[in-house]
């Protein structure tokens, strides 16, 4: 089996890249006095990662998502966030770096952990798994442009063999003119992962479909990608009006497409196929008044 | 035929350098942009008379490297800066789509 690779240039990067330059520091933060029943924003807000609990600038707790469920799931009623908060828990320096906080989220099976200054205990932000890799994908940006290696070294480097890579992407209902941004970054971010040209191109072929897609009939959208050594799973979600015929859509040919999209050259009846036939394995779902989900698996072994 | 080679056979303007050592072989004719991403993978110039955003989109998704837009039409400054930003070459020609094909066919190169 052929394993994905990643140029080794990129993976020293992100063994260098320090947590403070990838952790979030726009979470929502809580005083210990704060009620349990306050927090169902910062839940959402924080990627379900961890709220962190501060008394002026210093961190004294935090609550897990993990916690926050064993609260719901209780009947102790609504309680001060200090009565339920954990107290005992890994936190992570500014200056270590990034592979660190992979291993510890590996390790605790954690969605995210606080950052504090080294002996100030100062709360400085948080880092969480969702984020994270949008993060170190931001950063190789930074530094990135100088040299295209690819094929120097095994992409399980930098994850353990169960862990996935997650990227998301969210569509937002914008004109139809402006669709493929999000199709562009995500074939820039897997060719960033050292994945081979052949997928990449198939990815982007695929989502750029779907962004059209979503744009012109959904009202925006999701992309969500799991990658690990043998497959890309790219799942599109939308909540648009749904698909009355399935069946029917996915018939070379035919459309439903107004001409402001036909305008565009797209409307001809191909885009559910064509995203098909980049996909080793293709799924569709639609419910009429609730959304539509593509699932596009690709192989990442050469056939 | 590198894109001098090709801006030359076609009158056309260079709006956007790219990659200018590109060897065209293969040309895909289209203003449909579902076929160029369904049948247009092994281009490596895109003929058409859409001068919209999406033209650039679509061949940035495809790997095609070059695009000539016909008709004497243009796409405006902001397509052709994102067509630099991909470093994609950008012509433009005053033939129509029909002379286009016929004079690139007649120098030689493929569909």
């Amino acid at each position: 089996m052929n394993q994905i690779r990643i140029s080794q240039s990129v993976i020293e990067r992100i063994y260098e890249i320090p947590v403070e330059k990838i952790m979030r520091t726009d979470v929502v933060r809580v005083s210990p006095g704060a009620m349990m029943s306050e927090l169902k924003y910062a839940v959402k807000e924080n990627n379900y990662a961890c709220i962190p609990v501060l008394e002026g600038e210093k961190l004294i707790g935090q609550i897990s998502i993990e916690g926050y469920i064993d609260w719901l799931t209780s009947d102790l009623g609504d309680v001060p966030v200090s009565e339920i908060m954990d107290i005992k828990y890994k936190t992570l320096h500014p200056d270590e770096p990034v592979i660190t906080a992979v291993k510890e989220l590996e390790l605790i099976g954690l969605r995210g952990l606080p950052v504090v200054e080294n002996e100030s205990e100062k709360f400085l932000g948080v880092i969480c798994r969702c984020t994270m890799m949008e993060g170190v994908l931001a950063e190789l940006d930074m530094n990135d442009k100088k040299e295209e290696q690819k094929d120097d070294c095994l992409f399980s480097n930098i994850q353990s063999s169960s862990a996935l890579v997650t990227l998301s992407y969210i569509v937002k209902q914008k004109p139809l003119e402006y669709g493929g941004e999000i199709s562009s970054s995500i074939r820039a971010d897997l060719y960033k992962l050292g994945l081979p040209g052949s997928i990449v191109r198939r990815t982007a072929i695929a989502a750029y479909e779907a962004e059209m897609n979503l744009l012109s009939y959904a009202g925006g959208g999701l992309f969500t990608i799991n990658l690990n050594e043998e497959i890309l799973d790219m799942k599109i979600e939308d909540r648009g009006p749904g698909i009355p015929d399935v069946e029917k859509a996915m018939e070379p040919g035919y459309s439903t497409a107004p001409d402001w999209v036909r305008e565009l050259g797209f409307g001809a009846g191909m885009g559910l196929q064509n995203i098909k036939n980049c996909s080793d394995n293709f799924k569709i779902e639609s419910r009429i008044g609730e959304g539509t989900v593509l699932q596009v698996n690709i192989n990442l072994e050469d056939k | 035929m590198n894109i001098k080679e090709l801006s030359q056979v076609l009158n056309a303007k260079i709006l956007s350098n790219g990659h200018l050592s590109v060897e065209i072989k293969t040309t895909y004719v289209s203003d449909l942009m579902s076929d160029v991403l369904t049948f247009g993978r092994e281009a490596e110039l895109l003929v058409t008379s859409l001068t919209n955003r999406q033209t650039i989109r679509t061949v940035e998704m495809v790997e095609i490297p070059a695009i000539c837009y016909t008709n004497g039409k243009q796409p405006d400054e902001k397509t052709i800066e994102l067509a630099k930003s991909k470093k994609i070459t950008v012509l433009a020609t005053e033939f129509s789509t029909f002379q286009v094909t016929g004079k690139l066919f007649a120098a030689g190169l493929q569909g």
